[in-house]
């Protein structure tokens, strides 16, 4: 599905990822775990094809083509969602229009017959229950003074309409409470198909208990430093990401005080 | 001191029009009553005197008049017959508001293609001219008393020009659930036709209504429309005011609202400048009761070389009073816009409550907007607020929509669209609102740069 080689970005001139290394197979749930300011961020902004982000080594296959080289809606139309740390708010355009173009945008890049007001409703009717999701908010402006935990759970309806094949969320923990949590969660793990993958990014161990990932991976300062089974992120949560960094080579606890320094 | 000759390169124009009103315009009105022929005479004088506005006079430096004066625009000897009008009015018109409409055909008021359900009970509404014929009390009372000839040439113009409008009284408690519409088309093949409409709206204590002007023009011809329209709200009256100026892209387009309001008197206005090539806008109001309230929205749209320039000026007289300003303009190609917003909050006005907004969007390189708060306050317990911006748009917002699958030029046209729509979106009427949104789409550009 998705793979990684060398990965190096900028942002404004400074090298925040600095040689990713990553391979996600269909039907694989990756997380990504690290401190502050570590890129993971970064990684996934990249991945989405955010244009502040600079690619300035290395390459990303998915589906076994290019990623790098196709504008952020092309990356959508052929399957790859962002669930943004900091949803945007969009004022002006109400959340169902939005979506409604979003959906048809990928239909018809994907060869699908573009939905009609009816069934857009229809088909909307049934994920927003799955989110929990308040039908007002369907009629307001994009985010727009929605609460912290609704702007995360918009991300996740919109994931549940537009069925990515690749899914990458970002922090989509952070600012919720534990029952929103579970909700989110629950709403990811029944979206799940054998066919796509999930690729989580987060700094605490606590979403992965819902979300139960395949591999764990912990990136600081820019690379990823130890990969393992999920048992990995209960290890962190024990140790801590100095822990972990120290029993990895010299660089790592480097690069691991380095980033304590700047926290 | 000799008398320095005023330095003015209107003479040309203003001989032209002088010669108008003594061809065309002394003629119109022919039984109308005695104060009537005077104001108009008066008008004219005024206007002879002053010429037109130029580059000394602080209300119009920003406004370059040059190609107005340029053409010699006099005024349109209606040509057109009803059926041709009604026949381009369907093309043109809100369908929805068609109960209770007026209709103008070149500044001559058409009673046949006109119909307002719901006279009587305290509702007088028709052409100016015919309700000057019979007396109308209200008229002599109030035309041309907030637009003063005397400190507006081309509101002078129009005083002395103007063949026909619309006079809507609304009696005191009186109200209409549905909006008035008024439609002043402009249907003319050749160049240099002037029309003049002339409005008043007048709502006794506690009346509640809704107006609604429609500029349009079924030609692509260069043509004027310069108007006034008077709105007095007395005390506790409620006027919604919609002002749509949508002709074509050849004309010019000018015009004044001028607004009084009484005590815990509410005016809502909307200011919507889509078309003509020209377009400059006046809307002044005065609170002049306590605990009155004003909102003033508006929209502008600028293309190619396109001109456009909103004035706005709220006069706190009395204490107490609220106003809420916002105003938004979308500014492409080589367009320039002016917004000056002044606001004037008079030493007994304590307790003002002021706040205005000029947001403009600029989606080329060569497009320019002037801003100007203006704000003079003489009282020292008042909130005042101004606030402009001019940008592009929010490359954040842009990014969102795109990583969702929409094309970076379908975003950015999705943006602007909503950018002018917040404004729209607080109109009462659903389907005058609803109208106006496709006009929006079809007007502006749905794929926008790159």
């Amino acid at each position: 599905m998705l793979e990684i080689r060398d990965l190096h970005a900028t942002v404004e001139g400074k090298e925040i990822l600095r040689g990713i290394d990553l391979a996600v197979k269909v039907g694989e749930v990756h997380a990504i775990m690290g401190p502050n300011g570590s890129g993971k961020s970064t990684l996934a902004q990249v991945l989405a094809g955010h244009p502040a982000y600079v690619v300035t080594k290395g390459e990303v296959l998915y589906q076994g083509k290019n990623l790098l080289e196709l504008q952020p809606e092309e990356r959508a139309q052929r399957g790859i969602f962002l669930a943004f740390q900091y949803p945007v708010e969009i004022p002006g355009v109400s959340n169902s229009y939005f979506l409604k173009a979003a959906l048809n945008a990928v239909r018809k890049a994907q060869g699908l017959e573009e939905l009609d007001a009816i069934d857009f409703l229809e088909l909307v009717k049934d994920k927003v229950k799955l989110v929990e999701l308040p039908e007002a908010l369907l009629h307001r402006p994009v985010n727009e003074g929605f609460s912290g935990g609704e702007k995360k759970r918009n991300e996740i309806f919109q994931l549940a309409v537009l069925e990515p094949r690749l899914a990458i969320l970002d922090e989509t923990d952070s600012g919720l409470d534990i029952d929103a949590l579970r909700i989110v969660s629950q709403g990811v793990n029944r979206l799940r198909r054998p066919g796509n993958s999930v690729l989580v990014v987060t700094h605490y161990q606590r979403l992965l208990n819902y979300i139960v990932p395949d591999c764990v991976h912990v990136l600081v300062n820019g690379r990823i430093v130890r990969s393992g089974s999920k048992e990995l992120a209960l290890e962190l949560e024990e140790k801590g990401y100095d822990g972990i960094a120290d029993e990895g080579d010299e660089t790592v606890a480097e690069a691991a005080q380095g980033e304590a320094r700047v926290v | 001191m000799r008398d320095e000759p005023r330095a003015r390169n209107d003479t040309d124009a203003v001989a032209k029009y002088l010669s108008a009103f003594e061809s065309v315009g002394k003629g119109s009105w022919q039984d109308a009553p005695a104060w009537l022929a005077d104001l108009r005479q008066n008008a004219i004088r005024a206007f002879a005197e002053s010429g037109f506005p130029g580059r000394k006079d602080e209300e119009w430096r920003h406004t370059n008049l040059t190609p107005l004066l340029q053409a010699p625009f006099v005024p349109l000897v209606n040509g057109v017959t009803d059926a041709v009008a009604e026949s381009q009015i369907e093309a043109l018109a809100i369908p929805e508001l068609w109960k209770n409409r007026l209709v103008f055909v070149n500044g001559s008021y058409r009673p046949a293609l006109s119909s307002i359900a719901g006279q009587g009970d305290g509702i007088t509404v028709g052409g100016l001219a015919s309700v000057a014929a019979d007396g109308q009390p209200l008229l002599e009372q109030h035309l041309a008393r907030l637009a003063d000839p005397g400190a507006n040439p081309l509101a002078a113009l129009n005083t002395a020009f103007a063949q026909d409008g619309t006079f809507v009284h609304i009696a005191e408690g009186a109200s209409l659930e549905e909006p008035i519409y008024l439609l002043y088309l402009t249907s003319t093949l050749e160049d240099g036709g002037a029309t003049h409409p002339r409005n008043l709206v007048v709502l006794s204590p506690h009346a509640r209504v809704s107006v609604l002007e429609h500029y349009v023009s079924a030609c692509a011809a260069a043509h004027f429309t310069n108007g006034v329209t008077e709105l007095v709200v007395a005390d506790g009256a409620s006027l919604e005011h919609v002002r749509v100026q949508d002709e074509c892209l050849l004309a010019f387009h000018v015009s004044a609202t001028h607004g009084s309001l009484g005590r815990t008197a509410n005016l809502v206005s909307y200011n919507l400048s889509f078309g003509a090539r020209f377009a400059r806008n006046d809307v002044s109001v005065a609170l002049t009761g306590e605990n009155a309230l004003c909102t003033l929205n508006g929209v502008y749209l600028g293309t190619g070389e396109r001109r456009i320039d909103n004035h706005t000026s709220i006069d706190h007289v009395e204490p107490a009073c609220e106003s809420h300003e916002l105003y938004r303009g979308i500014l492409g190609g080589k367009s320039r816009g002016v917004f000056r917003g002044r606001i004037l909050v008079r030493p007994n006005a304590q307790k003002t409550d002021a706040k205005q907004t000029n947001n403009c969007l600029i989606l080329s390189d060569e497009a320019v907007i002037d801003t100007m708060p203006q704000l003079e306050i003489f009282a020292n317990d008042v909130k005042c607020t101004h606030g402009a911006t001019v940008g592009e748009l929010d490359e954040e917002a842009v990014f969102y929509l795109q990583a969702r699958g929409i094309a970076r030029p379908d975003a950015r046209g999705m943006l602007t669209h909503a950018f002018a729509s917040e404004v729209l979106s607080r109109l009462s009427n659903e389907a005058a609102r609803s109208f106006l949104e496709t006009r929006l789409k079809t007007i502006l550009p749905q794929k926008t740069g790159v």
